[in-house]
């Protein structure tokens, strides 16, 4: 750290980026302000502990004295603590987002978003989507990501957005195709709203 | 479908919604459609009385007295599962787990579905089809809700779940999602974190070797005020620890209570908390004066 740089401003940096964006949304992760964090905790850790051992070759207790050297230690401890605190918010932030993202697209990340998180950070999003469909299983293959609003009709009037082609809607084969109207129950029609594939048409 | 005019008291939103009883109303009882609880075109009315009298012959006089005795269970499980639903969408911290409810629940909803596959199968009055549908996906969202709400306070407080008494609440699924969860986040953070900070600052759980006990674990917030009703009345309770301020819990009025003064009414069922819409219903509830600070609704 340079001289006259105050403790706890990268921390800060970050945290104020998790605050500055959109909610719920994600920011690309900041790979270098993250680890110069990382760097700064290094640091005071190492101050902490030349102070450590310059007290006890002057034969003074750790513990107990109350000299400059002990009151800087504790500065070096709380800084740390500090930075840790800004770094596990981060993390926990995102780890949020990416837990009720997982709610919303199930297992596949949409890749304007996958291109915003670090390696642990999609690694994390394939355990807890796999965790999220095991319980799933485990309740009889009651699928929970669907049906999030209560339910106003049966059945709804959709248009297609995208050339999904023919798939198989509830026994039946439908096609389909762009700018095409349907009219499908609302369960069936759900995830693909969700995608942004079909939209409900009102009124 | 969605032009008939008289479908629109069905919907969810409406203060008394459509019930299994209907289920049990109509088929196999050969009840009048005049005895539903809301208008309908008389052209719908002929056209059920006329399916009621052929469903009636169909049926077998001991399969009617089951569903009669079904149609008691499934009106009150229904009521249980909504009033279960509405307490863990309105309270801070998970409740208890109603492994009966649920498991009846979606018994009762497979039923249905079998129920109403034969039903279109056989050709049955579309509209009469469409009215089950309509329940079974109601039936069907309250269940998938409830499980929802509780999966996703577990992943906001899985630390705090597992540490605490709170773990007994879980059914085995949840416990052994609550595990996988924290073990995921367990390891996010120390590849993240953890394992790059200096030794003795590298727990998950405290936030360095100097603290005395568990620092770096959220709880819920027990003081966040909740709307609620009781059945009966229960009479005074006390608002904080001094017992300065007490409340008389009268049956049938709304309250706006912190969830920490009515948390053992609502475990023992005698008090439900409540959902409001913003800026509806509100206006109705009593104000209460919680140390000299008057509480106002929007």
């Amino acid at each position: 750290m340079e001289q006259g740089e105050m403790y706890g401003r990268r921390g800060c940096q970050l945290v104020k980026e998790l605050a500055s964006a959109e909610p719920g949304q994600l920011t690309r992760f900041n790979d270098d302000l993250f680890n110069q964090v990382i760097k700064e905790c290094n640091v005071h850790y190492s101050q902490f502990y030349e102070l450590t051992r310059k007290m006890q070759e002057e034969g003074l207790d750790v513990q107990s004295t109350r000299n400059a050297d002990h009151f800087g230690m504790l500065i070096h401890h709380l800084s740390l603590l500090r930075n840790k605190r800004c770094l596990m918010a981060y993390m926990y932030k995102r780890a949020d987002i990416l837990r009720s993202l997982s709610w919303k697209v199930g297992r596949v990340l949409p890749p304007e978003i996958e291109g915003k998180l670090s390696d642990i950070e999609k690694h994390y999003f394939k355990n807890h989507a796999s965790t999220l469909q095991f319980y799933m299983r485990e309740m009889d293959c009651l699928d929970l990501t669907v049906d999030m609003v209560p339910p106003k009709d049966p059945y709804i009037k959709v248009r297609v957005l995208e050339d999904i082609g023919v798939t198989a809607i509830g026994d039946k084969d439908t096609n389909l195709a762009r700018h095409s109207i349907h009219f499908l129950k609302c369960t069936d029609a759900e995830p693909y709203i969700r995608q942004g594939m079909m939209e409900e048409l009102l009124g | 479908m969605t032009v008939w005019s008289p479908l629109a008291p069905l919907q969810f939103q409406f203060p008394r919604p459509l019930q299994f009883q209907f289920l049990s109303a109509l088929h196999g009882r050969g009840l009048h459609a005049s005895q539903l609880t809301h208008p309908h075109p008389s052209t719908a009315a002929a056209g059920v009385t006329g399916e009621m009298a052929t469903a009636s012959e169909d049926e077998s006089a001991p399969s009617r007295i089951d569903e009669e005795d079904e149609s008691l269970k499934l009106e009150s499980d229904v009521e249980l599962l909504k009033r279960a639903w509405q307490n863990e969408k309105g309270a801070p911290e998970i409740l208890e787990y109603q492994s009966a409810l649920v498991r009846r629940s979606s018994q009762q909803i497979h039923l249905m579905e079998d129920l109403i596959e034969e039903l279109t199968k056989r050709g049955d009055d579309p509209l009469i089809v469409s009215i089950y549908q309509m329940d079974l996906d109601r039936a069907q969202f309250l269940l998938r809700s409830y499980l929802r709400i509780r999966l996703q306070k577990i992943e906001a407080t899985m630390l705090h779940v597992a540490k605490t008494d709170l773990w007994n609440r879980l059914s085995r699924q949840e416990q052994n999602f609550a595990q996988r969860c924290i073990e995921d986040m367990g390891s996010h953070m120390d590849e993240s974190v953890l394992s790059k900070l200096p030794s003795g600052y590298q727990s998950n759980l405290k936030q360095s070797n100097a603290s005395d006990e568990d620092d770096m674990v959220p709880e819920p917030n027990l003081n966040t005020f909740v709307f609620c009703k009781s059945q009966n009345s229960i009479g005074a309770i006390t608002l904080d620890d001094s017992g300065d301020e007490i409340v008389d819990l009268v049956a049938g009025e709304l309250y706006v209570l912190r969830y920490k003064t009515i948390k053992p009414y609502v475990e023992r069922d005698y008090v439900c908390l409540w959902l409001v819409k913003r800026g509806s219903q509100a206006l109705n509830c009593r104000h209460f004066r919680l140390n000299s600070k008057t509480i106002f609704l929007a």
